[in-house]
């Protein structure tokens, strides 16, 4: 366990967290509200299922080690045993970096919503003097590398990558590894990636897929690509083929019910919230939720999460790499629910507020 | 390039840069077959190839304008380079060679000035049976060869001087980074590893001892972060050239998670020399803090570009009187360091000696080249081209550094068509942009941006101001 201090409040914190994640999980502990957060530390580079990358430099802290004070960024400075200390969070050297800093991002990509509200909350108003960046494809990308991360690291395909240095350092056009998950779309912050589901068709990076339809309510669901990425990660199990054939909607299996898998990741609906309008159903790049057969308070049929595609048996799961076939934390389903019905909640180390 | 294998560390980046040498492009058919080769996603490998650079062979121009112990004796063949020093260090022990060091105070010729010493000591004291030896032959910084030149022409005594390091700190792997541009060096230091395993001076228990070390070049592709030292790790295992926080030291976790040492190649070839005649003799050369000799290319307007070698303490002023030739009227300035460096006014260079604390005093830095810059020059012009080059050769990952740089491009252009309008406004925002970078950024590169920018708006304001 390691001591620290953040602001005015000595805290324990278990080895190997970050930085971020203390300070997440002290504010949250000490205000009893997830929400304030990302008031406290912003972040726009940062996502809670990724490696950090460490390149918006918004999430920076004053760090004062072995009596020097200096600017660190929170996402990717593990916590330590060994070394005591003190971090402050709202200094102004603090403030006046990050204000540049989402000036500077500001100015690249002023057209994003997200941005514009990030910069509100940090007092950014107006861009200083700087000439705006025209760029005819990805408009709205700073280049924090979320939507690169996240195909590797949750699909693990690695179609996009940044490519290039320097200034000219841009996202490039998915490779023939695609296969239209979407998980791009979905994650990005400043929706900069453009995907479009119109006749059985999906347009993604230039490329057009086909969605396979449900044979059972004849929606199209997931693209052939994915259902054949899927049919390779599990072609180890032997599983029914309608498993692979059916929406997440339609496939209905009793076998898993009271299958209970720990996962890093857990997604609470709200099941008096749920409007039952299948967003999130839509959005979910691993086909996790679907729908239950018990109506809420309003008479709607709530969507179910489960961590695992649904027919899996316990025995299963020893055999797979559940990052890539279970939840990863991907929070498309939080990001697309027009109601706020969906919450995520991530296992972390564990922080212990002194006083 | 032919290379013989034994002697060459081998990665995807070395294969894409044979792709690129042989065809003069790497085209989307290579990059298939490579990541077929390596089993990698396609698009990893397109990063890889946008990433780096590979350049293409440039033919050098050593001039040498003065001569010191380093490099009074060229050191290309094994007849001429007897590696007494490394078969003393073997009789003496590793302590000894470690406390010669430190007395000998010898700094590292990176540009930060770290003790060679306490970094061997910081790396030997980590317990590892795998420990890799690092020479950072980089020279990336515009208008320098100094670090080319000592590897094609005292190849020898870089090898001595690592096999030294390395049996300080119980290294047993050591990899010589240099640019892959620079085909005469490469070749040298093969055909010297070559003579070196011929005379049992490399490989398994050398000369009888207990002490093992396998030397291997890296022929690497460019772009001038690499140069930082976590970066220059990366770009060894294959991977891209992003520097890393260095949180967890590099002495602890480097190159491939293993304990590693990285050395500038002048810093190992001072070993050698330091050995040979005590540590305590080398450090009476030199000022208080900074001692031995340097060796730089100077370049600019004087009257001859080339490579010195003058000892620590030598007045800037004489630098660029005797050596560069340049009377007083015709010289307004100089920049030191290259990009990450400084500029210093005409009125700085007299008293202030070569000296790490000296120049960073001022704001600038020890590095590879001094630029002397003559009356006709104008300032901001010298200045958009080192942050132009930044802009290019950073990785792009800390938007501070990215954006940053590429705003003050911007600003410096304005400046230069506003003629003397808002130019104060101008100038402040270039250097809050500057300072920002200093302060939020992750490296080296993105951290030094201040330092060409506010010396030479520091020193030189009229000219930024001026109608």
């Amino acid at each position: 366990m390691a001591k620290l201090k953040i602001d005015e409040h000595e805290v324990i914190a278990e080895e190997g967290m970050t930085l971020l994640e203390v300070v997440d999980e002290t504010y949250t502990a000490l205000t009893k509200n997830r929400n304030i957060v990302n008031r406290i530390i912003p972040r726009l580079c940062n996502h809670e299922s990724l490696e950090p990358y460490a390149a918006c430099r918004l999430c920076l802290v004053e760090v004062e080690r072995n009596g020097k004070t200096k600017l660190e960024t929170s996402c990717n400075y593990v916590v330590k045993d060994s070394e005591e200390i003190t971090v402050s969070t709202n200094t102004p050297r603090v403030q006046k970096a990050r204000k540049m800093n989402m000036e500077l991002i500001l100015a690249k990509s002023p057209n994003s919503e997200h941005l514009k509200h990030v910069a509100f909350q940090l007092g950014v108003k107006k861009n200083k003097d700087f000439k705006k960046k025209a760029d005819e494809s990805l408009e709205n990308c700073i280049e924090c590398g979320i939507c690169t991360r996240a195909c590797d690291q949750l699909v693990g395909k690695s179609a996009i990558t940044l490519a290039s240095r320097g200034t000219e350092k841009h996202v490039e056009k998915a490779t023939e590894d695609c296969i239209g998950c979407g998980m791009c779309y979905h994650i990005c912050p400043t929706n900069a990636i453009k995907m479009e589901d119109k006749n059985g068709k999906r347009k993604i990076w230039g490329k057009e897929f086909e969605l396979v339809k449900c044979p059972t309510c004849e929606t199209p669901y997931a693209t052939k690509e994915m259902i054949s990425y899927k049919k390779e990660l599990l072609k180890d199990i032997n599983l029914p083929e309608d498993f692979f054939t059916k929406c997440p909607r339609c496939y209905d299996s009793t076998s898993n019910e009271d299958l209970q898998v720990e996962t890093k990741y857990a997604v609470a609906v709200l099941k008096n919230i749920c409007k039952d309008c299948h967003r999130c159903v839509e959005a979910c790049p691993k086909g996790l939720i679907s729908q239950s057969q018990d109506f809420n308070q309003k008479g709607y049929a709530a969507v179910n999460w489960s961590p695992v595609p649904k027919g899996l048996k316990k025995e299963d799961l020893d055999k797979l790499d559940l990052e890539k076939i279970g939840c990863a934390g991907c929070q498309a389903c939080y990001r697309t629910c027009p109601e706020s019905a969906i919450d995520i909640y991530t296992k972390k180390g564990k922080v212990i507020v002194l006083k | 390039m032919k290379r013989d294998k034994r002697f060459y560390h081998e990665n995807i980046i070395s294969t894409l840069y044979d792709i690129k040498s042989q065809n003069y492009k790497i085209t989307e058919e290579d990059i298939k077959n490579v990541s077929k080769q390596y089993s990698l996603p396609t698009a990893k490998v397109k990063q890889l190839a946008t990433f780096y650079e590979f350049l293409e062979e440039t033919k050098p121009k050593y001039e040498i304008l003065a001569k010191g112990p380093l490099i009074s004796k060229k050191s290309t063949t094994i007849k001429s380079h007897p590696y007494d020093a490394f078969k003393k260090s073997l009789e003496q022990g590793p302590e000894y060679v470690l406390s010669e060091v430190k007395k000998s105070q010898l700094r590292g010729r990176g540009g930060a000035g770290f003790p060679a010493a306490r970094k061997w000591e910081s790396c030997k004291k980590v317990q590892n049976p795998e420990k890799y030896l690092l020479a950072n032959g980089h020279n990336g910084d515009p208008g320098s060869n100094s670090d080319r030149y000592l590897m094609a022409n005292h190849p020898h005594q870089l090898i001595e001087g690592m096999l030294i390091a390395a049996y300080a700190i119980g290294a047993n792997k050591g990899i010589i980074y240099a640019e892959g541009e620079f085909t005469d060096s490469i070749k040298k230091l093969e055909k010297a590893i070559k003579e070196a395993h011929q005379e049992k001076l490399l490989g398994d228990n050398i000369m009888g001892s207990k002490f093992s070390f396998d030397l291997r070049i890296f022929p690497a592709a460019g772009v001038y972060v690499c140069g930082e030292s976590t970066a220059l790790m990366r770009a060894i295992e294959g991977k891209v050239g992003e520097p890393r926080l260095k949180h967890i030291h590099t002495a602890e976790k480097g190159l491939y998670d293993k304990p590693t040492a990285l050395n500038n190649v002048e810093t190992l070839i001072n070993v050698p020399h330091i050995i040979s005649i005590g540590g305590d003799e080398y450090a009476k050369t030199g000022t208080a803090t900074s001692k031995g000799t340097k060796v730089f290319s100077l370049i600019g307007d004087v009257d001859q570009e080339g490579i010195i070698e003058v000892p620590m303490g030598t007045t800037l002023e004489h630098i660029v009187y005797v050596h560069g030739k340049r009377p007083w009227h015709t010289v307004k300035g100089i920049q030191f360091g290259g990009p990450l460096g400084g500029f210093l006014p005409k009125e700085l260079l007299v008293g202030t000696e070569l000296c790490f604390d000296a120049l960073s005093k001022h704001g600038s830095m020890m590095g590879d080249a001094l630029m002397v810059i003559g009356p006709d020059k104008p300032i901001p012009e010298t200045t958009q081209y080192f942050t132009k080059f930044l802009e290019e050769q950073s990785c792009g990952k800390c938007v501070s550094c990215k954006e940053g740089l590429r705003r003050i491009n911007e600003l410096l252009e304005d400046l230069k068509t506003s003629k003397g309008e808002k130019s104060e406004e101008l100038t402040n925002l270039i250097l809050d942009l500057a300072e920002n970078a200093k302060e939020s950024s992750l490296c080296q590169l993105g951290q030094s941006i201040y330092n060409p920018v506010s010396s030479s708006i520091k020193h030189f304001k009229e000219e930024f101001t001026k109608k």
